[in-house]
């Protein structure tokens, strides 16, 4: 599924749905704090609605086409079980695999004084915002012919796509772990390898959980890339999903696999939610990023090293591509390029400013719904006096649904009146911001938490009214945080495809599907303007997340 | 060659500015010597680095005449009491206590424990987990934990720092008794003249200067 975050997405050990923190907010009976928030309700109404309308109802439907008998026979055929079981599999492959690579990395790069640290850093974030469509691209590109179509390919990929998610997120505890528990255990007498087994590592634990729960969740539902580099036998249930609506016409079987995934996933989220429960530590936390040491023992210097060749390693699938978009035949040119750039034949070959065009003005209402709808959604958990925690999970179900199956789910209930929205275009945006929605919220809620509630009440004995505390403290936060999860809105619509292959119009192709058209035509054109119409967006992408993280606070939590 | 703790000409640089500028000191067998010194004057890394957890830039750290300057922290066997416990969150009480002789056979292990539970005045609170420990509690667990491998030398970095008054009078009495009844010798650095008269039998006095702070007699 092609959801990705952000670089330092302020949210990602918070995706598993969160215990409440905040005392919850009363009513103001006697005794109890008399300043509060705005009531959850004001904020709760457009969300409910939106979702209510374009997620709800249309899971409910997809749901209801599944349960009919003729969905239910394809879990009676052994080419389902075999999808289900190399699903699985590559999914745990790619989830142990990404840890043991990226696990020293997000050591070296937030305990070590590693020469070059942020450029280490970049390079290994990069991959994590580039469209799915485009690194199963790069690794056509830069993997040998004959492994296309191999669990290989796709394991390869996927680590390469999912190195931030350990990095970052387990990285970004480990540079707060407070380096006194290390050094009390080793006054204790304990060696380097004790103290790593019986202190970091348990407290290190649920960062470690959370990432690799979500690595499994972004393979166990991958799209984009296994679409581009799987074959008949490497394929996962969302490809199978889209194959038989697609191709097959098979639409209550795509719905019993599309439910089928969903109960997996829901059942991967309240497990890992569990089990992270179970794990969590208080523990204290360091203020700020503890000054990174040298590294002095061998095993210091081997993290470092590694991490170095892993930032090389990951550069090179986008170097393929390059070269591809600049190689023609046997000499080098610019053949693909100027292609791209003229009308085709057929309506195929739209010239490259069509699909940008279309793309950006997209992105830019996807991002304006998904801020709108995920920001007030946010306002209502963080404020809600009861039920806090269920409407968080809530917001949480667009990203445990696959993206193929929302946009199955919006193009079948709205297909028929009285809502007719398939000729309009209106339609991907909405699908879109669906996907982006729960990372908008991951993003705002942990800031709106944050905020010392003292502030409200020094706001009011200082003769503010209710509303005015709340626009001139928690709005200010809020904004900056909203700018954040604009950019990573706007990334996730850019580089959309699961939803988008199933709801954009043939006649207006986004950059992604335009990519994946590229490369199903015969020949070496396709393959080098496919690559060429990656490396456009990706500069875009690239710049949309650049200027997102401008916004950011500097030495903001990564977290 | 002296018995017990010796350090000489200790120089210790954090972040570029020299915090440590030649500090010299001893601590005898037996002995209990406090530290004072205003808060930022470097106790805290004169004790990082006698633990072994700071490089010094020069100077050397002696036990018994023998240098341990480039001795890891873990094999040095110098006990460590931080300002707040620093209790391993994951851990109960009683794991918490044990985790310093963990090589012992359970039996002794267990023996050990309520020795040191009972030595601290916790009788009976072993399965506790640490979050549910007053300041008060979670400082005797830390200065019980700190002594179950039987350091040859405790370090002390303001254990009371963060308690009100009255405990930490109390709290102090009760580590000199603790600190005697072991026999262990201790640095036991504090920013309180009283706490420092109470629990030391000498008293020293970390002097801020322009190059780093240094020892004085207090």
């Amino acid at each position: 599924m092609g959801r990705r975050l952000g670089p330092g997405d302020v949210a990602l050990t918070t995706l598993l749905p969160a215990r409440p923190s905040a005392p919850a907010p009363g009513a103001a009976p006697a005794g109890q704090a008399r300043v509060q928030p705005p009531p959850a309700w004001w904020f709760a109404v457009v969300p409910a609605v939106f979702l209510g309308f374009f997620f709800a109802w249309p899971l409910v439907t997809v749901l209801a086409r599944g349960l009919s008998s003729a969905g239910l026979d394809v879990l009676g055929s052994a080419p389902t079980w075999r999808v289900v079981w190399f699903t699985l599999l590559q999914a745990v492959l790619s989830t142990v695999a990404t840890l043991v690579v990226a696990l020293p990395a997000a050591y070296a790069l937030h305990r070590l004084a590693v020469p070059g640290r942020r450029l280490l850093l970049a390079l290994l974030t990069v991959p994590f915002v580039l469209p799915t469509v485009v690194v199963g691209t790069a690794f056509r590109a830069l993997l040998p012919e004959g492994w296309t179509g191999t669990l290989g390919a796709i394991v390869l990929a996927h680590v390469f796509f999912n190195i931030a998610v350990v990095v970052r997120v387990v990285g970004g505890l480990w540079a707060h772990l407070d380096r006194r528990y290390e050094a009390a255990a080793s006054t204790l007498g304990s060696r380097p390898w004790r103290v790593l087994r019986t202190v970091t590592w348990p407290l290190l634990r649920p960062a470690v959980l959370a990432s690799a729960a979500l690595v499994f969740l972004f393979t166990f539902t991958s799209f984009g890339v296994v679409l581009v580099l799987g074959g008949p036998t490497t394929t996962t249930i969302e490809v199978e999903i889209y194959r038989r609506t697609v191709q097959l016409f098979d639409l209550p079987g795509a719905a019993t696999l599309a439910v089928l995934q969903l109960v997996s996933v829901l059942l991967v989220l309240v497990v890992a939610g569990r089990l992270q429960r179970r794990l969590a530590v208080r523990q204290r936390l360091a203020r700020a990023d503890v000054a990174p040491a040298p590294p002095r023992s061998a095993v210091d210097r081997a993290a470092a090293a590694w991490t170095v060749v892993l930032s090389v390693l990951a550069a090179l699938p986008m170097l393929a591509l390059l070269h591809d978009s600049l190689r023609v035949g046997e000499r080098w040119g610019l053949d693909w390029w100027s292609a791209l750039l003229q009308d085709g034949p057929s309506t195929r070959d739209v010239p490259l400013w069509e699909p940008l065009r279309t793309s950006l003005s997209y992105a830019v209402v996807a991002t304006l719904i998904a801020v709108v709808v995920g920001g007030l959604a946010a306002c209502a958990i963080a404020y809600a006096r009861r039920g806090g925690p269920v409407l968080d999970a809530a917001s949480m179900l667009p990203l445990g649904t696959s993206a193929v199956t929302l946009g199955f789910g919006l193009l079948v209930t709205f297909a028929v009146r009285p809502v007719d929205l398939r000729g309009s275009w209106i339609i991907v945006p909405i699908g879109q911001a669906l996907v982006a929605v729960p990372l908008v919220v991951r993003t705002v809620l942990p800031v709106l938490r944050a905020i010392d509630p003292r502030l409200r009440e020094v706001a009011a004995t200082l003769g503010s009214s209710p509303s005015r505390a709340w626009r001139t403290v928690d709005l200010p936060v809020l904004g900056r945080a909203l700018g954040v999860s604009a950019g990573l809105a706007a990334a996730v619509s850019l580089g959309e495809f699961g939803a988008t292959s199933f709801l954009a119009r043939s006649d207006a192709p986004t950059l992604p599907i335009q990519i994946g058209r590229l490369l199903s035509r015969p020949g070496e054109a396709g393959v080098g303007m496919a690559a060429a119409l990656s490396v456009v967006l990706v500069g875009v992408t690239a710049l949309v997340v650049l200027l997102a993280e401008r916004l950011r606070r500097p030495g903001q939590a990564e977290l | 060659m002296s018995a017990g703790l010796e350090v000489r000409g200790l120089r210790v640089s954090l972040g570029g500015a020299q915090i440590l500028g030649g500090a010299d000191l001893d601590v005898a067998p037996h002995e209990v010597v406090a530290l004072l010194g205003p808060s930022g004057a470097g106790k805290s890394t004169l004790l990082r680095a006698i633990a072994g957890l700071v490089v010094p830039a020069s100077g050397t750290v002696s036990w018994d005449g023998d240098d341990i300057t480039s001795v890891a922290p873990h094999l040095r066997r110098i006990g460590l009491v931080f300002q707040d416990a620093v209790l391993f969150p994951h851990l109960d009480v009683a794991a918490n206590i044990g985790y310093g002789v963990h090589a012992l056979p359970e039996v002794e292990r267990t023996a050990r424990v309520e020795e040191l539970l009972a030595l601290v005045d916790l009788e009976g609170l072993g399965g506790r987990p640490v979050d549910t420990l007053s300041g008060g509690q979670a400082q005797r667990v830390a200065l019980a934990r700190a002594l179950a491998p039987r350091p040859r030398l405790l370090l002390l970095d303001e254990p009371f720092g963060a308690l009100d008054r009255e405990l930490r009078e109390r709290l102090a009495a009760d580590v000199r008794d603790v600190l005697r009844s072991s026999d262990t010798p201790a640095l036991h650095v504090t920013h309180d003249e009283d706490e420092a008269q109470a629990v030391g039998d000498r008293v020293l006095r970390l002097v801020p200067g322009p190059d780093g702070a240094a020892l004085a007699p207090a």
